[in-house]
């Protein structure tokens, strides 16, 4: 079959639905029709009846507003998640055509794109994923490609060029670019904003390069052949023609985001010579379309009896990493760090702590990946973990370089890609750098382990640019992410529990970079930050009269802000809050008993008040941040900024005043 | 050309300490040990700071400061002086060491005795007011590229404007490896490079180390080619070499292109060992064999006079240079204008037109989406503040922050307002906050609420400096329809309300719109966020006397009777709230209806306006997007209507019925709490 008539049939897929829907982006699926036809047909390795094949190559598109492409080759190659009335039904509620692609990969979305630059990178944590577990379980088992197909704006964010920055220097090999490289974005022509040498952008970070006619599907063809067979990870640019097929419009801004209208759409079908019905394809071109999709069925054949074939020990463990099951006993160290911990009851470095942890669940979990952006001294995740480097792919730390945005997205692209479980660590103001990802990690509930160190003016000299006050705030207002906080080592290694058996999404987990006084005494027994807010200081010499709330490092000053009210006579209890998010799921008892509705409540949390309102209600009091931090040694900003159990006493004092 | 690590290498490597150190001593060599002492003294001092910029730039920036840089040291504010932007800001000491030895006021020698301790100037990074000649906050790296670009650009555009006999200044950047690396800096170079900022240079710290360690190790990417690549002029020069850089500085005085000056230094030199530079403390062992190495025998924080005098002397090169500026501006014909718009200042009339626009919306209460709104309040700012500059990271049309007349700056143009400032949020938001740095200039720009979370780290240091930047950010809730859950933001305007100095406003029609841009117009010390819907709004309001948005939240529609409870909503769900109110005065419920466009300001209201405001009486809070935040205007006992999860691929209407935002909903749960 002859290529053009399939990718006609992607065409005026997308036409029509767009059409149909009354707006979306024809640009990309008739401008990349060519291109994708080539790689689906001719390259791509999958089974639309068993999408989430462990062993599929993966297809990101990363310029999402695109988002008909994907479904029409979805469709067209026999995914049975995306069907013709979904289709029909673009842009509409409850369509698996959503506006823009949502991870989805039993409909064989990997991804969720559509904020430019996310997919490419995602794309390159898959192939650093694939890379890994390649040598991890062998060639026989794990030996895919990732392909994404770019557009201008991807390159132009600069996360476009932290990725290939360091997917070049990682020499991820079977990572592949196709850039629809049409020299239009939605102000208009590219050079409006853009004179880049963009070949040479990936030339000089060791990628392979070729340019090609995008819309000869063949030439295409032999690029990605060649593409493949060179170990570097390769960029095929594609010279192509925005919105190819619409006669009024092809080739000019108006087909980025044209919204359609028969005349239109009718004057494409005379154009291509393609004199079908909406919505229809011919026969011959639908047989041929899923001909392509079956074509690596005896790729796939071939694994299973590979897999079948393993030794039962090898079998089991594929089986673990591709459920995402961690393996049995992980949670033995965690429980017999607490215990330690409870019994040397000492002050320890924050972000130390999570370190020694992962040092230790390292060990117990192989498939653990960790890394960091240029802060591995800071932050220590790496310790016994060798580097993952060009020439070495079995490495389970990651140096990012000062690419913050880009380790976000490649966690992203990891946890989608399957098999490992991958943590990135860098300090808590630098999240502000992959905000964009860590959105997206929680939308698509992806399970990965974002470290935050150094998390409030604690971390002294640095300034108020290197201190968070804000970002509490902002993280936990992100739907779909537990924020953990924990206040000394046996809350740290809670909260790590937590996270790693979370599965339903992504963990931000908050260290201090100061030493963490122990706050927690008693049996290692329950795992107590797993409801959210316990009371970790219950009042004493009667009915409680106050509860002072706090997280992370400022629990031990409302311990000692207890100390003084209860010597007092005020009965007073602490509640450490290592996660609102579990706790907003206690039932209503349980969180009424904790905060202590009725007594005088008092938050503490070296961060600004925004949220804090919920749990002290109208006449609480708040101890915290009310601007950016400053310039001086840890404890003297403490005290200049009034984060004191003086402080949290008299808030308490001047309420018990107003009570009597 | 050959590869970084082939050229490290071969031939052309990195010096030596040793060799450095052995080089014979020139006059420049010493002042620039001059920097060296001062920062390991004050490294020394505070038991914490970054020795290995200061130590291994302070030759090149000798160079640049006592030969090319444009400055008087009797006037840091001075208009038309060189902006000296330190990008790698946690090499801070170089910065405050030149500022102090070129005899800066306000820089003397306690400060530096004082490094990073409360109340000194000398923080920890370079923090933008704590000094008159600090230009900008930086730290997080990649953000003083960003700026610089920004300065750099405003630079032309007030040549455009105002000529070159006012306006004739270069942006001068210290960079380092780190900068070069973050994607920002990646964004702001290819925009650079695209505008031609010939007058912008960037000298980088060629060390090939960085926190983690050799740069080899997470970077094998040629770095000039890289620039080159973008559009710019790039040069490799010795970096302990004064003469070598003082070449390369001359030949970007002569450059039609952005200059990148790679600065081949020995970290830390001449502290001994290699990892000294980053961050790591020297003991006082190592202080000793470092002056030793120099040859630096004099007592800490102590520079002998010959060489401070020549330090001093340097600061005041250009002051001849500023007293023909001075003479030149005060025959200058737009001498008042220039003055106006260097200090800020609005012009006279600049409200006239808004007014105008107000009364005629009052009267026609046209039914609009607020980035309409917001288009046609623009359309009458922009002819009246020639200071007034717009631009928009691709989405032009969608944000619609394009007023006709305004111009574009292209590539070697920039009498134009408007800048397209392609698919780069980040370098854009740095790009404003240089322009405001720079002076004489109001910037905004747009895109929409969801790529908000991509320039978070420039807005924050917008907050940090309290600039003047209007960020237009629209397609504000799930009534963008169809673009889905991506593009919908839900926890954007939480996570920005929570940003210190940020005022956000989030207007409910035309008129509000009108108002909450005056707000931002006139607020002179921080950053506003003015967000804006997709989909149209009716108008709500009929009266344009006061600006009612200017407290924060008003009383849109009071209850009539006895007030049983309030319904607070902002933006586009106002409206919703108005409908809620008709349907719970039918039942016999009466209901208030609260618009609260800026919660900031609000905030800022006293305790009594407050409370009349929200009541006391059940308060319902409506908006599309999460609680986070809300309980502070509820109260214990109230009600939220908006968000809980992410959004959904839809029609507009379809997902504010799917996601239970209705008039009905909001009624119920009234009715609900009353019973
Ligand atoms: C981070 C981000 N910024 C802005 C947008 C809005 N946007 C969608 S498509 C587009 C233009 C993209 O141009 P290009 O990649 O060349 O796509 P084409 O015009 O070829 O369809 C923009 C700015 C976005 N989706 N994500």
């Amino acid at each position: 079959m002859d290529l053009r008539l399939m990718a006609d049939a992607i065409r005026f897929l997308s036409m029509d639905a767009i059409k149909h829907a009354g707006e979306g982006h024809p640009g990309t699926p008739l401008g990349a029709a060519d291109i994708c036809t080539a790689l689906f047909a001719r390259h791509l390795k999958c089974n639309p009846q068993d999408p989430s094949w462990f062993d599929r190559d993966r297809f990101v598109l990363s310029n999402g507003h695109g988002s008909m492409l994907i479904y029409a080759l979805l469709h067209l190659s026999g995914y049975e998640g995306i069907t013709l009335e979904d289709i029909r039904r673009f842009r509409q509620l409850g369509s698996h055509c959503e506006g823009h692609p949502e991870y989805h990969p039993d409909r064989g979305i990997e991804v969720t794109t559509g904020p430019l630059g996310q997919g490419i990178a995602n794309a390159a944590g898959m192939a650093l994923a694939e890379a890994f577990l390649n040598r991890m379980l062998g060639a026989d088992i794990v030996d895919h490609h990732a392909y994404a197909l770019v557009g201008d704006g991807c390159l132009q964010e600069g996360l476009g060029q932290e990725v290939i920055s360091l997917a070049g220097h990682l020499r991820l090999g079977k990572l592949v670019f196709l850039w629809d490289d049409n020299r239009m974005t939605d102000d208009g022509p590219i050079d409006l904003a853009l004179s880049d040498d963009m070949p040479a952008r990936f030339r000089l970070s060791n990628w392979h390069v070729q340019e090609v006619d995008g819309h000869d599907a063949d030439a295409v063809d032999t690029a990605l052949r060649l593409a493949r067979e060179d170990p570097r990870p390769s960029m095929i640019a594609c010279r192509t023609i925005i919105g190819r097929g619409l006669p009024q419009i092809e080739g000019t801004r108006a087909a980025h985001s044209a919204r359609l209208d028969r005349e239109q759409t009718d004057a494409a079908r005379a154009y291509l010579n393609w004199p079908h019905p909406p919505f229809e394809i011919p026969e011959p071109v639908c047989a041929a379309w899923r001909e392509a999709g079956r074509r690596s069925l005896p790729d796939y054949q071939a694994w299973q009896a590979r897999v079948a074939a393993l030794p039962v020990e090898k079998r089991r463990e594929l089986d673990r990493l591709r459920e995402g099951r961690l393996p049995e006993g992980w949670r033995d160290a965690l429980h017999a760090f607490k215990r330690r911990a409870l019994e040397a009851r000492k002050a320890e470095y924050g972000i130390k702590l999570s370190a020694d942890i992962i040092d230790m669940l390292a060990e117990a979990i192989p498939e653990l990946l960790s890394g960091a952006p240029d802060l591995e001294g800071a932050t220590q995740h790496k310790r016994r973990l060798a580097p993952f480097t060009a020439t070495d792919h079995s490495g389970r730390y990651v140096h990012y370089g000062i690419r913050e945005h880009a380790m976000g997205a490649m966690l992203n692209g990891m946890a989608a890609h399957g098999g490992v479980v991958p943590i990135g660590v860098t300090y808590l103001v630098f999240s502000d750098y992959m905000r964009p990802t860590l959105r997206l990690t929680a939308m698509m509930g992806l399970r990965v382990s974002f470290v935050f160190s150094h998390d409030s003016i604690g971390i002294g000299r640095n300034g108020p640019t290197h201190q968070p006050v804000e970002y509490l705030a902002a993280l936990r207002a992100i739907p779909n992410m537990l924020v953990l906080r924990p206040a000394d080592a046996v809350e740290a290694a809670e909260c790590w529990e937590i996270a790693l058996e979370h599965r339903a999404g992504p963990c931000s987990l908050i260290f201090a970079r100061q030493p963490l006084p122990p706050v927690r005494s008693g049996n290692a027994g329950e795992n107590l930050s797993g409801r959210g807010a316990y009371v970790l200081a219950e009042a004493e010499g009667g009915a409680r009269r106050a509860t002072i709330l706090a997280t992370g490092s400022e629990v031990a000053i409302a311990l000692q802000a207890r100390a003084r009210l209860q010597s007092d006579g005020v009965p007073t209890a602490v509640v450490s809050m290592p996660c609102w998010e579990l706790f907003e799921q206690q039932d209503g008892a349980y969180r009424g008993a904790v905060i202590g509705e009725g007594t005088i409540r008092v938050g503490v949390e070296a961060a600004v008040r925004l949220g804090w309102d919920r749990y002290i209600g109208g006449d609480g009091g708040f101890v915290g941040m009310t601007g950016f931090g400053a310039s001086g040694p840890e404890d003297e900003l403490f005290a200049h900024f009034g984060i004191t159990p003086e402080r949290v006493e008299a808030a308490v004092r001047e309420r018990l005043q107003g009570n009597t | 050309m050959a590869s970084l690590a082939e050229r490290r290498a071969g031939g052309s490597r990195l010096p030596e300490q040793t060799e450095i150190l052995a080089r014979p001593v020139p006059g420049e060599r010493r002042m620039a040990d001059a920097v060296r002492a001062l920062a390991i003294d004050a490294v020394q001092a505070a038991q914490s700071g970054h020795p290995g910029m200061p130590l291994g730039m302070a030759d090149a920036a000798t160079a640049l400061w006592t030969r090319f840089l444009k400055f008087d040291a009797a006037d840091p504010r001075w208009p038309d002086r060189d902006r000296f932007v330190l990008s790698a800001g946690h090499g801070s000491l170089l910065l405050y060491a030149l500022l102090h030895l070129t005899g800066h006021d306000g820089m003397e020698i306690d400060a530096l005795q004082r490094f990073r301790r409360l109340h000194s100037p000398a923080a920890g990074h370079p923090e933008y007011g704590e000094h008159p000649a600090i230009e900008a906050t930086t730290g997080p790296l990649g953000q003083g590229i960003g700026a610089a670009v920004g300065m750099a650009l405003a630079e032309r555009m007030l040549a455009a404007r105002f000529g070159k006999s006012l306006v004739d200044h270069r942006t001068w950047v210290v960079a380092s490896d780190g900068d070069l690396m973050e994607g920002i800096s990646h964004e702001a170079a290819s925009l650079a490079g695209h505008l031609r900022l010939d007058k912008l240079a960037v000298l980088y710290d060629d060390n090939g180390i960085s926190v983690d360690g050799e740069i080899s190790r997470v970077c094998s990417e040629d770095v000039l080619r890289r620039f080159a690549a973008y559009g710019w002029a790039v040069k490799q020069v010795d970096g302990h070499d004064p003469t070598a850089v003082a070449a390369a500085l001359s030949s970007a005085l002569r450059s039609r292109k952005p200059s990148l000056i790679a600065c081949r230094t020995s970290l830390g030199c001449p502290a001994a060992g290699d990892s000294v530079g980053q961050g790591v403390r020297m003991g006082p062992a190592e202080v000793l064999r470092a002056k030793q190495a120099l040859g630096w025998p004099h007592p800490p924080f102590t520079v002998p006079e010959t060489l401070a005098e020549r330090w001093r002397q340097a600061g005041s090169r250009a002051a001849g240079t500023r007293r023909a500026w001075l003479r030149r501006i005060a025959r200058h014909p737009q001498r008042a204008e220039f003055e106006r718009v260097t200090a800020g200042r609005l012009p006279e009339s600049w409200h006239e037109a808004v007014a105008v626009l107000k009364s005629r919306i009052a009267e026609t209460r046209p039914r609009l989406a607020s980035r309409q709104s917001s288009h046609e309040t623009l359309t009458a700012l922009v002819p009246a503040m020639p200071e007034l500059v717009g631009g928009s990271a691709d989405l032009t049309s969608s944000t619609l922050t394009f007023v006709k007349g305004m111009g574009a700056v292209a590539p070697g143009s920039y009498g134009g307002r408007y800048v397209h400032y392609g698919i780069r949020e980040h370098a854009m938001a740095g790009a404003l906050n240089g322009m405001a740095l720079h002076g004489g200039l109001i910037p905004y720009a747009g895109t929409f609420v969801a790529f908000s979370d991509y320039m978070r780290p420039a807005l924050r240091l917008a907050a940090q400096m309290r600039l003047r930047v209007i960020y237009v950010l629209t397609h504000d809730s799930i009534g963008l329809g169809e673009d889905g859950s991506t593009h919908q933001p839900i926890e954007h305007l939480a996570g920005l309300r929570a940003i210190p100095g940020v005022h956000l406003f989030r207007p409910a029609d035309a008129l509000e719109t009108a108002e909450c841009w005056e707000l931002a117009i006139r607020r002179a010390d921080g950053p506003s966020l003015i967000v804006l819907s997709r989909q149209p709004l009716p108008a709500l309001r009929s009266d344009c006397g006061e600006n009612r948005c200017a407290r924060g939240g008003y009383v849109l529609a009071e209850a009539e009777g006895p007030r049983q409870a309030t319904l607070i909503a902002t933006g586009s769900e106002v409206a919703l709230a108005i409908a809620a109110r008709e349907r719970l005065a039918a039942e016999g419920i009466a209901a208030a209806v609260v618009s609260l466009p800026c919660w900031e300001l609000f905030a800022l209201q006293d305790e009594a306006y407050r409370m009349r405001v929200l009541g006391g009486v059940m308060r319902i809070g409506i908006e599309a997007a999460c609680d986070f935040g809300w309980e502070r205007w509820l109260g214990e006992g109230g009600c939220f209507i908006g968000m809980s999860g992410y959004g959904a691929s839809a029609p507009c209407e379809e997902l504010y019925r799917h996601f239970g935002l209705t008039a009905e909903a909001v009624a119920l749960a009234v009715r609900r709490r009353m019973h």
